[in-house]
């Protein structure tokens, strides 16, 4: 953490290493976090980016309290998940397993359709919970956020975190075997 | 403890121990006697993980990476590094104003004038990027990106006039990520994460002429908002003291905002507990902070800068109020003139421009 937190204080003076360090090490993070919610890896992509932009402009206004940088990127993509999802209701919008498929057009098309249906499947599973298992799911599986900096982030305990995960996992369990049979 | 919350322990700590290598079976035979119930979810957990383990593609990767440090080195360094550090790295953008000017100030005057489908609208543009790098002060910087918003809103009114939907839109989409930093930058810095354009709200009798309504005395510090079930700007207390305070603010009329019906994807709401020091905010001015503890020049001296940083927020809050006022008229006006295909992405503008003004004031509560 202690590391971290000097790696910010040099990422807030602009230094390039420094920046370029906290880019890399949150990018496919952020990138899946927002893919479990969105479900559209092209619009997912975009996003990304314009969630790291967005951090760039604003890091010199963050402050550090102890949690991980990346508690700050998820919220700054939960807000602009929350705006595109929002935007999404007034245009119609690219169905789901189109926007996946055509994603990733140069890799092996038998690994397309197996990551296809995993990646859908998952997607839709998790739209069937309740917003807060969906969180957790987002930030303990996709963003890799230990339960304790998963509490901090929602503010809760990490009792309640714990039980959300385990309720979401159940519930996750029972939606996926429902819809394979 | 209780036998659930034992078992959720038990399934965190597996969950802890895969993530670093242990296999679901290694997690099974460390709990045998919870192995039956364990493993489904254990296999469920795994399959999640596995599923959304998914990576952009390549290339995007490359292109992002590169438009990351472009936009790494468009910013002004900022703090220590030393003096010599410091002077280089102003070069560059020095070099562009310097080279603007060679140009001809005209082109940059002729720019500045330029609309989203003409060609110089991209000086226009690299001109307000290095009007960001040459501003320091996060409050600059907000001002500046309401200044900025202010011709957004005159590209939008222009470009539906000309019918151009798309770039309508896409002014729109420029004018809300400019919106997004301008809240960050306007809010204190615990704050600063949280910014962002708020959840439309439901649109009552209650709520929807208070859209953008004043924060007049203790406006709940917004947790993230959700599109559904978030109550999104807590409608304000009826203006009452404060508004004595500062009668001008008062005569701004908020606009009303028609809003959608929130979509069925909802998503959550992060419940971020505010700082003590956020958590009532009360709208304040230099005076009535001025110091009355401590009489020592350095606590005198801390005073007056606070008060003096109160006093630039108390300014750009109400340019902001004005701006909102304005410039939800203007966009207004422009949609009861427009035809049926451009009100979509009109309402769409009014909708992102009120949104972005209201966060922006309630971070600067």
């Amino acid at each position: 953490m202690q590391d971290e937190e000097s790696l910010i204080r040099r990422a807030q003076q602009r230094d390039q290493v420094a920046l370029t360090q906290l880019y890399e090490e949150n990018f496919d993070k952020i990138y899946r976090y927002i893919v479990l919610k969105i479900g559209d890896r092209t619009e997912a992509e975009d996003m990304t980016q314009q969630v790291f932009l967005n951090a760039l402009q604003s890091i010199s206004s963050y402050k550090w309290k102890g949690m991980p940088f990346a508690s700050w990127l998820y919220r700054i993509a939960h807000n602009q998940v929350v705006d595109y999802l929002r935007k999404k209701t007034r245009h119609a919008s690219v169905p789901l397993d189109e926007s996946i498929s055509k994603a990733d057009p140069e890799s092996d098309p038998k690994r397309v359709t197996e990551r296809k249906m995993e990646i859908e499947e998952l997607v839709i599973a998790t739209k069937k919970l309740t917003a807060a298992q969906q969180e957790v799911i987002s930030l303990r599986f996709a963003g890799e956020l230990s339960v304790a900096e998963v509490a901090r982030a929602m503010g809760k305990s990490e009792g309640a975190v714990k039980a959300l995960q385990h309720s979401a996992i159940v519930s996750l369990r029972k939606v996926l075997a429902v819809e394979v049979a | 403890m209780g036998r659930e919350s034992e078992f959720e322990n038990i399934l965190d700590e597996c969950l802890e121990r895969m993530i670093k290598g242990e296999t679901v079976e290694d997690c099974l035979a460390r709990h045998p006697e919870h192995a039956a119930e364990l493993e489904p979810l254990l296999r469920t957990a795994l399959e999640t993980r596995e599923a959304i383990a998914v990576t952009p593609r390549p290339e995007f990767r490359q292109r992002a990476g590169n438009e990351f440090q472009a936009a790494v080195r468009d910013m002004q360094p900022q703090g220590s590094g030393g003096f010599f550090k410091r002077q280089i790295s102003w070069i560059a953008p020095v070099a562009i104003v310097i080279g603007l000017l060679m140009v001809g100030s005209g082109t940059v005057l002729a720019a500045n004038s330029s609309l989203p489908d003409e060609p110089l609208y991209r000086v226009k543009l690299s001109t307000e990027s290095v009007q960001l790098a040459f501003t320091p002060s996060s409050l600059g910087k907000a001002e500046l990106y309401a200044r900025f918003a202010d011709r957004r809103v005159a590209e939008i009114v222009k470009m539906a006039e000309k019918g151009e939907v798309e770039q309508v839109e896409k002014t729109t989409e420029r004018m809300n990520n400019q919106m997004i930093a301008m809240a960050n930058l306007a809010g204190p810095p615990g704050v600063a994460a949280t910014a962002t354009l708020q959840a439309p709200v439901p649109a009552t009798a209650e709520t929807a002429p208070k859209a953008l309504s004043r924060p007049a005395t203790a406006p709940t510090p917004a947790p993230l908002p959700a599109p559904a079930a978030a109550p999104a700007p807590v409608p304000a207390p009826e203006p009452t003291q404060t508004e004595e305070e500062t009668p001008s603010l008062t005569q701004v009329p908020a606009p009303v905002i028609e809003v959608p019906p929130p979509p069925e994807e909802a998503a959550p709401v992060i419940e971020v507990p505010p700082p003590p020091e956020e958590a009532a905010p009360v709208l304040t001015t230099p005076q009535a902070t001025a110091p009355v503890e401590g009489t020592g020049p350095e606590k005198e001296s801390v005073a007056n800068n606070e008060g003096v940083k109160l006093d630039k927020q108390q300014k750009l809050r109400e340019i902001l109020y004005r701006k909102a006022a304005e410039n939800s008229q203007v966009l207004e006006d422009e949609l009861e003139k427009v035809p049926d295909k451009l009100k979509p992405a009109l309402q769409r503008a009014i909708e992102v421009a009120n949104n972005g003004y209201q966060q922006a004031l309630n971070n600067l509560h």
